[in-house]
């Protein structure tokens, strides 16, 4: 990839206003983003160990999709890392400047700033280099460390400030605001009563339901197809849900840039869960999101007054107890499943949606690495702006050679950021594949 | 000169050592945890972290997964280097007679600790030479390593190359090592024995010793502390059946 | 991307071509966007979905759902990308001086 590779966008002063950030000069970024760095190594243990123990193996780089798919030297991830290491040593590591300077220490400066951006962005916080590094490192809380810190300096990506205004605004990452949200609700009823004949209802709103959906907002614009399945299995499983009308949004963009938006996100869902007094919470078909309920919610909202649980989940419960049942004939194409980072190594589904997939499809094949070891589609962390169009089909490439090897027609990848970025990049990479959500697969088997 | 290099000196080189690093282990425990980062899959119990340790110290779990030469290189240099430190103790504390508990006679004995001896630090050289190669041998190894990995390397090539020099060339009986150490453990020093093998050997380690704080070395420690935090089992609130 | 020159005004765009301000809109803006994205004429069947999605945004403010707006306008996927090549988000929504759908999208 060259050097001139476009990066996504810088926010500008009127993105982030809403997120509580102001710019910071340049001439002050350097001695800015150092007291904040200063700061972070104080509360975050993983960011200090992960700059201290790393011996510079190499182990990681090969394993890496974005080093693979770029070429680029700085996205191996201890390289990336480095681009920290070298400040941190200069001023925060213990020891005489001279052993330092041997270890690679520099000050930090303008150019060292823009390099943190640009790379930075092109981690997808996978934790891949995580499964293969020898001593644990996660680059990816190195580079969710570095987004907060970039933010803290008036430097968050235009996209994802964006998209945390319009969280705040609507209650959901696209900026619907509610009468368009429940115009497309009623639109969707219109459409199962069409197809299948039952009143099939999509509830928003409705207290002492037994469960509060929470779906992808791309779901209820894009992924419809998904989001009526699941209207359908909680329809002839006869489970009481509800949509929540304050939030109709489960992908966490705070969690990969910037940590008060992550909390509030969390801490709205829960209070929207806590307002209907439902017994449980189910998350949709979303990475980020699935990612924060299972590991963030808790700590941050809890005790939780309710479980939250996968969809995936939910249904294996109806599935097992013979409550729904699949129709393998309705999937008879080749079918083959990626495991969203954030559901794998992030998130512990990854035997739930194999299970799920076994009952709803004909004929599934494994892809070659999967599981924990399978590669990011090149979207995740929200690198999905257009202007980055570049680097995201870099980043796809390694994803885009084993999803041709299985010469599948259809990529079943159960997470919206992938649902985003996948086409544009299968097909940039000429791998002829139909994306579809796990969500898609089971309404289209789903007896009604 | 003598007098500060062989007795002085050595007392504030351990002083250095100990205290540097106790002082980084802390500087880490003491930093909060804020979220749990486990990446799955990941044990279920506190045995299986610890299942987990030993299957990465020992066994180098994480690299076999990855390009196996890189594993074998480890696997070579880490274990070797753990049997030198482990034969060191052993054989210069019980002067080669460690195996006479075995069963051996008092001259086995000491012929098997100096086979081990000299078998085990030839891997070891083998090992850091194989891993010194690959470490200058492409660009992006050259890209990501800085001085000091190449320091590091020069020291233990040095220590083990002395070692081996004086283990085949110009030998220094446990006899004589075990008196100068002792002399420096009861606070009754001795001059060192007379081996410009021996001093150079010994100043190398010192030299590593005095650096270890500050350097990558302490990945020998701050290992099981970075693996904790993505191992650690994670119970959800509700376990479904 | 540089700005739009319509019978002498002009219309500010975004970095991605879209208009910065949709009230600025109108049928001769329309068509300069649609040269943009390499839409030479705007036949009667670009001015169906532009209009829908028009419309759509004077009422709610926001893009439809891509399923309703294949439905209502009669035009399935596929013929939408015909119509525009950037689709319906991208390139339809553009056109019509809508703001670009962000998101998961």
């Amino acid at each position: 990839m060259s050097d001139q590779v476009r990066i996504p966008y810088v926010a500008r002063e009127k993105d982030l206003k809403d997120l509580h950030l102001s710019q910071v000069a340049p001439e002050d970024q350097p001695k800015t983003a150092l007291e904040i760095l200063g700061e972070m190594l104080k509360y975050k243990r993983s960011l200090k160990l992960y700059l201290d123990v790393c011996t510079h193996c190499g182990a990681c780089a090969e394993q890496c999709h974005s080093y693979l798919g770029t070429k680029d030297p700085y996205n191996m991830p201890v390289a990336r890392v480095d681009l920290v290491r070298r400040v941190y040593k200069q001023v925060f590591a213990p020891g005489p400047s001279i052993l330092k300077s041997w270890d690679g220490a520099k000050a930090i400066d303008q150019e060292t700033i823009d390099l943190w951006y640009k790379y930075f962005h092109q981690c997808n916080q996978c934790r891949r280099c995580a499964v293969f590094c020898p001593k644990g490192i996660d680059t990816a809380e190195v580079t969710i460390a570095m987004r907060e810190l970039l933010a803290h300096i008036g430097l968050p990506s235009r996209f994802h400030a964006g998209i945390a205004k319009n969280m705040a605004k609507t209650g959901n990452n696209m900026g619907n605001p509610l009468p368009a949200v429940l115009d497309g609700l009623e639109f969707l009823e219109e459409e199962l009563k069409e197809e299948t004949g039952l009143d099939i209802p999509i509830p928003v709103d409705k207290e002492g339901a037994e469960v509060l959906f929470n779906p992808s907002s791309s779901d209820l614009y894009v992924n419809t197809d998904g989001f009526m399945s699941v209207a359908k299995i909680f329809y002839k499983a006869g489970v009481s849900w509800t949509l929540s009308s304050k939030i109709t949004e489960t992908a966490n963009f705070g969690l990969f840039f910037h940590e008060p938006t992550m909390r509030e996100h969390s801490r709205l869902l829960v209070q929207a869960g806590k307002d209907l007094g439902v017994k449980r919470l189910v998350a949709g078909e979303c990475g980020h999101g699935w990612r924060t309920w299972r590991m963030f919610t808790e700590t941050i909202n809890g005790p939780l007054p309710f479980p939250v649980i996968h969809l995936f989940e939910e249904v294996l419960d109806y599935l097992r107890e013979g409550r729904i049942q699949f129709d393998k004939s309705k999937n008879p194409e080749k079918v083959t499943y990626h495991d969203p980072c954030n559901y794998a190594r992030g998130g512990d589904l990854i035997q739930q949606p194999r299970e799920i997939l076994s009952a709803c499809v004909q004929n599934f094949i494994e892809m070659t690495p999967t599981a924990q070891y399978s590669f990011c589609c090149g979207g995740g962390s929200g690198i999905l702006m257009d202007e980055a169009m570049e680097i995201r089909e870099a980043l796809a490439q390694p994803k885009a050679e084993c999803v041709r090897s299985t010469g599948a027609e259809i990529l079943c990848a159960p997470c919206a950021i992938c649902k985003a970025q996948l086409p544009d990049v299968m097909k940039h990479h000429k791998v002829d594949v139909t994306i579809k959500g796990l969500s898609d697969l089971m309404g289209r088997a789903l007896i009604l | 000169m003598n007098i500060l290099f062989a007795w002085v000196i050595p007392y504030i080189v351990i002083l250095l050592f100990l205290g540097g690093m106790i002082l980084r282990i802390l500087s880490w425990l003491k930093i909060p945890v804020p979220f749990k980062l486990t990446v799955f899959p990941c044990p279920q119990t506190g045995a299986g972290v610890a299942a987990d340790f030993v299957k990465e110290s020992v066994g180098f779990r994480s690299l076999w997964r990855g390009e196996k030469s890189l594993w074998f290189m480890s696997a070579l240099f880490h274990l070797s280097l753990a049997f030198i430190l482990i034969g060191h103790f052993f054989g210069i504390g019980f002067l080669g007679q460690q195996f006479t508990w075995l069963g051996a006679s008092s001259e086995t004995s000491l012929n098997l600790s100096v086979l081990f001896g000299t078998y085990a630090g030839a891997a070891l050289l083998l090992g850091l030479l194989l891993l010194t190669i690959r470490r200058i041998g492409s660009p992006t190894m050259k890209f990501i390593s800085s001085f000091a990995d190449y320091l590091v390397l020069v020291l233990l090539l040095g220590i083990v190359g002395s070692g081996m020099y004086m283990r085949l060339f110009h030998e220094v009986t446990y006899e004589a090592v075990q008196t100068y150490l002792i002399g420096l453990l009861t606070f009754h020093p001795v001059p060192f024995p007379d081996n410009m093998a021996f001093i150079f050997h010994f100043t190398l380690v010192q030299l590593l010793l005095l650096y270890f704080p500050y350097s990558k070395l302490m990945h020998s420690c701050g290992l099981f502390i970075s693996r904790w935090l993505i191992v650690r089992p994670h119970e959800r609130q509700v376990i479904l059946k | 991307m540089a700005d739009l020159n319509v019978n002498g005004v002009n219309i500010p765009l975004d970095e991605d071509g879209f208009l910065e301000d949709s009230d600025l809109w109108n049928e001769e803006v329309a068509k300069a966007l649609a040269l943009t994205e390499d839409v030479e004429e705007l036949t009667e069947e670009h001015w169906v979905l532009i209009n829908y999605l028009r419309d759509y945004y004077q009422k709610f403010g926001v893009a439809p759902m891509i399923r309703k707006l294949c439905k209502e306008t009669g035009f399935n996927l596929k013929k939408v990308y015909e119509l525009f090549p950037g689709g319906p988000a991208k390139g339809a929504c553009k056109v019509a001086g809508l703001m670009k759908p962000t998101g998961c999208v």
